[in-house]
C-alpha cells in the first residue's frame, strides 16, 4: 500500500512540470507587434527605427484617446540586431517582428550597400518573406516612417497596401519581397529594383496627429521611381515613364494608363488592362541580343481631343499609337539601364536559358555586354472596347 | 514478433520511411549541387532508388519468416551473422539520434527558439517508447489512419502553392554537365530509399509473404514521388539560389503561401506532415532496434527494453554533434553508411544465400558428399 502511495507521488511529482502550461507563452498584451522597420546608415553605424503599432487606438469601435495610432522607437548599434535589442530599453515590450509590412532602406544605406541589413531579416525566425521592401528617396528611412497617414491608420499598412495597389493598376512601381530581392542580388544574370518611397510636404508637420485633420493633409507619404542596384549598391532612379516601361518589360505590368497623342491634335489615355511580355534571347555571330514581345490589351478610357471613334480604322491607328508609346517608356527604360550598365531586366538570365555555353563564359563581365546589347521591340496592341459611349462629346462641342 | 500487419500497412510503412525526415532536411542537399536541375537528380535517385528497393525485397523475401537480423545468422554464420547484426543495431541507433535531433533542430530553430532542446528531445523520445511498447501493429495502424490526412494536406500545400510557380526557375536545363546532377542524386536515392533496409526487419509480421514485393516497391515509389515533389516545388517558388540557402526549404515554401491574401500562414501544416512522417520513420526505427536487440543478444523477450532505450536515445542525440553545422557535415558521408546497410548488406546476403545453394547442389549432384549447411 505505502509503495503503492509512494508510486503515485513520484507520478504526480513528473506530471507537474507538464501542467505549468507553456512556459514560453507570450501573449497578444506582451508583444509590440512591428509593423514597419526603417534602416539609416549613423557614420559606420546602423539607425533602425521601428513603427510599432498601438492596438487599443487601432482597433475602431472605443473611441481613440487622441493618441497617434503608431509609436515609432529608434536605436543606433553597430550591428542591426544589436540595435533592434537595444530599443528595449526605450519600448515597453519585446518587440515581435512577424507582421511586419514594409520595410524602408534609407537611400544614403542603399548607395553604400544594403546587402548586410538583409541577412538578420533572412535569418531571424521571426522574420517572413511576405513584407515589401523600398528605398526612402531623398531623405532618410526614419521620417518616411514618423509621417501619419489618413484613412489607414498604420501608415506601414498604407505604405504595403498602396504599394501593392499602385504595382497592380498604375505600374511605375514594384512590390519587391525579400526572397525575390536576395535573388537578383546575388543571381549575375539580373539587377535588382526597389520602388522609391518620398515624403512630400512639410516634414515637421507629418509626424504629428494634427496631420490628419485636414482633408488635404500637409504631409503625405508617395511612392516615386524605381531603385536601379548593382550588386545591393544603388546606383540610380528611374523616373516615372521609364518605371512604367521597366515594369512592362520584366512582366510585372498588370494595368496602367497610356497617353496617346491624338491624330488631329490633343491627347487621349488608354487603359491596359492585360498585358504579357516575354523576352527571347539568342547569341548572334558571337554577340548576345534580345527581343522584348509585348502583347497588351487595352480599351479606350479618356477621349480628350476630336477624334471619329466609330470607325473601326480609328482603333486600328490607337493601338499603334498606344503601342508607340509604350515602346517609347520600354525604350527609355533600357537607355538609362545600359548607361548605368545594370541588366535589371534580367536580360543576362533569359541568355542564360537560352545559350547556356556562351553565359558561362561571359556572366563575370556582363554589365559590359549588356551595355552594348541590341534590344528590339514588337509591341502588339489590341484595343478591344471603347467604354459606354461612342463618339466622344469633344466632337459636337460648340464652337 | 507475434504481430500481424497487412500488405498494404507494409507499403504505407515503406512510404513513410522514403518520406520522413528527406521531406525537410533533404531538399537542399541535391538543389546545392545541381542548382535548378535537382529535380534530375530526384529523378535519377527516384529510379536508383527503386533498384535498391528491388535488391532489398530481393534479400528480404530470402526467408519472408525470418529478419534481417535472424536472416544473417542463418546465413553467415552465427558469429559472423551476430558481428553484422551489432553493426546493424548501431546504425539504427545512430539513425534515431539523428532524426531526435533533426527534430530538436527544427523545433528550436524555427518555432520555438527559447525552449531547451532537451525538452524536445525528451518527450519526442519519450513518445518513440510508447510506441514501440505498443507494437509494430501500432505503429502500422497509426501510418494508415494519418496517411489520408497526410495526403490532403500534401494536396493542399501544392495547390496553394501552383499561384508562386515560376516556371522559368527550371531553365536551363542541364547548363552544367551531368555531373553535379549525379552527385545531387546520391542523397536522393540515400535518404529515402536505402533507409528502407529497416523495413526488411518487419518482413515477417506481414501477413502474406508473396505480397511483400509488390507492396514495397508501391510504398516506396509512393515516398519517392512526394520527395520528388518537395524538391521541384522548392525549385519552382524559391528558385535554387534561396531555396539552397534555407537550413528548411520547404519550411520557406510554406511562408510562402499566400492564396488571396486571406490563405496565408500555413508553416504548421508543413510542421505537421513532417512531425507525423519523420515520427512514424522514427518508430519503426526505434521498435526495429528494439528487436534487433534482442534477437542479436538472444534475449528471451524484447520487452522493457523501451525505457532505457529511450534514455539512451534522448543523452545520444544530445552529443552527436556539438552544433547544428557540425550535424548537417554529416550528409557527406551518411549516404554512404546508409550504402552499407541497405546494397552492400543485401548484396552479401544474397551471394551467401547463392553460394550456400550452389554448394548444396553440388553436395547433392557431385560424388556424394554432404555440403557443410
Amino acid at each position: 500500500m505505502a509503495r503503492k502511495a509512494a508510486w503515485l507521488f513520484i507520478f504526480l511529482l513528473m506530471l507537474s512540470p507538464i501542467l505549468s502550461g507553456c512556459w514560453n507563452r507570450r501573449e497578444l498584451n506582451d508583444l509590440a507587434i512591428v509593423a514597419a522597420v526603417g534602416i539609416d546608415k549613423a557614420k559606420d553605424k546602423y539607425l533602425v527605427t521601428v513603427q510599432v503599432v498601438d492596438p487599443g487606438e487601432v482597433a475602431s469601435r472605443r473611441g481613440s484617446a487622441g493618441q497617434s495610432p503608431v509609436s515609432t522607437y529608434h536605436a543606433v548599434g553597430g550591428t542591426v540586431f544589436e540595435a533592434i535589442r537595444k530599443m528595449t530599453t526605450s519600448t515597453p515590450r519585446k518587440l515581435y517582428f512577424s507582421h511586419l509590412r514594409i520595410f524602408v532602406i534609407g537611400e544614403e544605406l542603399a548607395r553604400q550597400g544594403m546587402g548586410e541589413v538583409l541577412d538578420l531579416l533572412s535569418r531571424d525566425q521571426e522574420g517572413r518573406t511576405d513584407f515589401y521592401i523600398t528605398v526612402a528617396k531623398d531623405t532618410t528611412a526614419q521620417a518616411v516612417l514618423n509621417v501619419l497617414t489618413p484613412l489607414e491608420k498604420i501608415p506601414a499598412s498604407k505604405l504595403y497596401a498602396s504599394l501593392e495597389v499602385s504595382a497592380k493598376s498604375w505600374a511605375p512601381t514594384v512590390a519587391v519581397q525579400l526572397d525575390e530581392l536576395i535573388t537578383n542580388i546575388v543571381d549575375p544574370g539580373i539587377q535588382a529594383t526597389l520602388t522609391g518611397v518620398t515624403i512630400r510636404g512639410d516634414l515637421e508637420a507629418g509626424n504629428k496627429k494634427k496631420n490628419l485633420e485636414s482633408p488635404d493633409v500637409p504631409t503625405r507619404i508617395q511612392y516615386k521611381g524605381i531603385a536601379i542596384f548593382r550588386g545591393d549598391k544603388l546606383v540610380g532612379w528611374m523616373n516615372e515613364e521609364e518605371s512604367k516601361g521597366y515594369s512592362n518589360i520584366t512582366d510585372q505590368l498588370h494595368s496602367t494608363v497610356v497617353e496617346t497623342a491624338c491624330p488631329n491634335g490633343g491627347k487621349m489615355a488608354v487603359e491596359v488592362i492585360r498585358s504579357k511580355t516575354s523576352i527571347k534571347a539568342k547569341i548572334r555571330d558571337g554577340k548576345p541580343e534580345a527581343e522584348v514581345i509585348m502583347h497588351t490589351e487595352a480599351n479606350v478610357a479618356d477621349v480628350e481631343c476630336k477624334i471619329k471613334l466609330t470607325k473601326s480604322s480609328t482603333l486600328y491607328e490607337l493601338e499603334n499609337a498606344a503601342g508607340a508609346a509604350m515602346q517609347k517608356h520600354a525604350e527609355h527604360a533600357i537607355v538609362k539601364a545600359q548607361r548605368l550598365k545594370c541588366d535589371v531586366f534580367g536580360f543576362g538570365d533569359a541568355i542564360h536559358r537560352a545559350a547556356p555555353g556562351y553565359w558561362k563564359h561571359n556572366k563575370d563581365n556582363w554589365d559590359e555586354q549588356f551595355a552594348k546589347m541590341p534590344i528590339r521591340f514588337k509591341v502588339n496592341v489590341k484595343i478591344r472596347r471603347i467604354g459606354t459611349i461612342g463618339e466622344s462629346i469633344m466632337n459636337d462641342l460648340k464652337e | 514478433m507475434n504481430e500481424r500487419i497487412s500488405g498494404r500497412q507494409f507499403a504505407l510503412m515503406a512510404a513513410y520511411v522514403a518520406i520522413g525526415d528527406s521531406m525537410l532536411v533533404l531538399p537542399s542537399i541535391p538543389i546545392n549541387d545541381a542548382q535548378q536541375n535537382a529535380w534530375i537528380s530526384a529523378l535519377v535517385g527516384l529510379a536508383a532508388g527503386m533498384m535498391v528497393v528491388w535488391l532489398l525485397s530481393a534479400a528480404g523475401r530470402l526467408y519472408p519468416h525470418l529478419t534481417l537480423v535472424q536472416a544473417a545468422e542463418q546465413l553467415l554464420g552465427k558469429w559472423i551473422g551476430k558481428a553484422v547484426s551489432a553493426l546493424f543495431v548501431a546504425y539504427l541507433f545512430l539513425s534515431i539520434g539523428a532524426h531526435t535531433r533533426e527534430i530538436g533542430d527544427f523545433l528550436t530553430t524555427q518555432m520555438m527558439p527559447e525552449t531547451p532542446i532537451q525538452a524536445i528531445h525528451i518527450m519526442y523520445a519519450g513518445i518513440l517508447a510508447m510506441a514501440a511498447r505498443l507494437g509494430l501493429e501500432t505503429i502500422a495502424r497509426t501510418g494508415e489512419f494519418f496517411f489520408s490526412f497526410f495526403i490532403v494536406f500534401l494536396a493542399a500545400f501544392i495547390l496553394f502553392l501552383i499561384p508562386d510557380i515560376k516556371l522559368n526557375n527550371l531553365l536551363p536545363v542541364l547548363d552544367g554537365g551531368i555531373k553535379p546532377i549525379l552527385r545531387g542524386s546520391i542523397t536522393m536515392t540515400a535518404y529515402p530509399f536505402m533507409e528502407l533496409a529497416v523495413l526488411l526487419m518487419a518482413i515477417p509480421a506481414v501477413r502474406k509473404p508473396q505480397a511483400i514485393h509488390a507492396n514495397f516497391m508501391r510504398g516506396a515509389f509512393m515516398g519517392g514521388a512526394v520527395v520528388l515533389l518537395i524538391i521541384l516545388l522548392s525549385i519552382l517558388v524559391l528558385g535554387p539560389d534561396y531555396a539552397t540557402r534555407s537550413i528548411y526549404p520547404s519550411y520557406a515554401l510554406a511562408k510562402k503561401i499566400n492564396v488571396g491574401r486571406f490563405f496565408q500562414r500555413l508553416e504548421v501544416i508543413l510542421a505537421f506532415m513532417w512531425l507525423l512522417t519523420s515520427f512514424i520513420k522514427s518508430a519503426i526505427f526505434f521498435k526495429v532496434l528494439q528487436t534487433a536487440i534482442a534477437q542479436t543478444a538472444g534475449l528471451r523477450t524484447e520487452k522493457r527494453l523501451e525505457l532505457p532505450l529511450g534514455m539512451l536515445v534522448v543523452c545520444f542525440s544530445l552529443i552527436i554533434s556539438s552544433n547544428i553545422i557540425d550535424f548537417h557535415e554529416a550528409d557527406h558521408y551518411w549516404p554512404y553508411m546508409d550504402m552499407t546497410f541497405s546494397v552492400i548488406l543485401s548484396l552479401v546476403l544474397l551471394a551467401a544465400y547463392a553460394i550456400r545453394r550452389a554448394a548444396r547442389r553440388k553436395g547433392t549432384t557431385g560424388s556424394g558428399n554432404k555440403g557443410k549447411d
